[in-house]
């Protein structure tokens, strides 16, 4: 009986290995909403992200909402595949009105590498399709 | 036409959710589709595989600046197959320079697609003159900036009217972003106008002028001109 208290114990505490980047990306989504980026990017991730936030701040406007990331799956050592849904973002302009954007979709299907670090951030992303 | 990107910066640069939100991740660039929206797209185009026994063009490899010449650099230089003698190349002597009318070219179909409102143009004098009467005529004649992406990266472009050119439904022409003019016949009447926009761009830090022109077309101006009735005065 101790023995199977014991694996069970032990099961519980085995976490998948997608989780830590699943939580990874849930950092991402929440400091991107947040504008602090530095928590869950490095790399070229972070240098992408740091240029679309001058850029909005050059045109005055305002990002709202937050993105999601969805059906990830782990494709290679700190390389996940998943399904950004940006529907939740929208934009204002400096006069507070919606801005139209043509995405062209709003689920797009990114590669993303992760920083060998702990906890691991994006390093860098890539859309490499629609879902 | 095969067109690569040869800055390695642009090709190695990631997405970010604010660029995917944007449309500027990439294949997500969709050449403004919803009306009134704007996006500002690479065109990656294939070369057509030829199936027929037409002997094909002979083509080169070809480099020239993101701006569409080869004597004015940027940081960006486009790889393309193009067509011989289609183009310059950087490397190809320059010609003597003369006098050049840009036009909506192919250089705009591979630098971004966009999708601007068209001109408004409207009337500043009566909608129902009579003949001879002179009638106003004026067109928007402001710059217009709007936010979209080029070559996947977010960018400024500024559309610049630089030319107003204006048809009436008699025939007639004038040019400029206010007109007068008066109509000779009774009857509906109208005007209308094409503009031709300089466009520039700015990624980070200055603006790339001119990289490339464009032209709308305005609403049709409707008019009635009537002809009053004439009173014959007697003189004893």
């Amino acid at each position: 009986m101790r023995f199977l208290v014991l694996v069970s114990l032990l099961l519980a505490g085995c976490s998948s290995p997608i989780e830590p980047y699943q939580q990874a990306l849930d950092n991402y989504s929440a400091a991107s909403a947040e504008g602090n980026l530095r928590l869950a990017l490095t790399g070229s991730a972070l240098h992408s992200a740091s240029q679309s936030q001058e850029f909005l701040k050059e045109l005055g406007w305002t990002q709202l909402g937050q993105s999601k990331f969805e059906q990830t799956q782990l494709v290679g050592e700190a390389v996940v595949t998943t399904c950004l849904d940006v529907s939740g973002i929208s934009f204002l302009d400096s006069s507070g009105v919606p801005v139209a954007i043509d995405r062209g979709g709003n689920r797009l299907l990114m590669e993303i590498e992760f920083s060998k670090t702990h906890p691991p951030l994006v390093s860098q992303m890539q859309e490499v399709g629609k879902c | 036409m095969l067109v690569e990107i040869l800055a390695g910066a642009i090709l190695a640069s990631s997405c970010d959710v604010t660029k995917a939100a944007l449309g500027g991740c990439g294949s997500s660039c969709s050449a403004g589709t919803v009306p009134g929206s704007f996006s500002l797209c690479e065109s990656k185009t294939q070369k057509k595989s030829t199936t027929s026994i037409a002997k094909p063009k002979p083509q080169r490899l070809c480099n020239y600046y993101v701006n569409g010449t080869i004597d004015i650099p940027t940081l960006t230089i486009i790889s393309a197959w193009v067509d011989v003698g289609s183009r310059l190349c950087i490397g190809d002597p320059i010609p003597e320079p003369k006098p050049v009318v840009r036009t909506v070219t192919e250089e705009l179909e591979d630098i971004f697609s966009a999708k601007l409102d068209n001109p408004k143009a409207w009337l500043t004098s009566r909608s129902k003159p009579e003949v001879f009467e002179p009638v106003g005529f004026a067109v928007e004649s402001f710059d217009v900036t709007v936010a979209g992406s080029l070559f996947g990266d977010p960018a400024t472009i500024r559309f610049r009217p630089v030319a107003f050119n204006w048809t009436f439904s008699d025939g007639s022409k004038s040019s400029g972003d206010t007109v007068s003019r008066s109509f000779s016949q009774p009857g509906k009447a109208w005007g209308k106008v094409s503009v031709r926009y300089e466009v520039d761009y700015r990624k980070s830090g200055a603006w790339t002028i001119d990289a490339a022109s464009w032209s709308l077309t305005s609403n049709t101006v409707q008019l009635e001109v009537f002809d009053p009735p004439r009173k014959t005065l007697l003189v004893p």
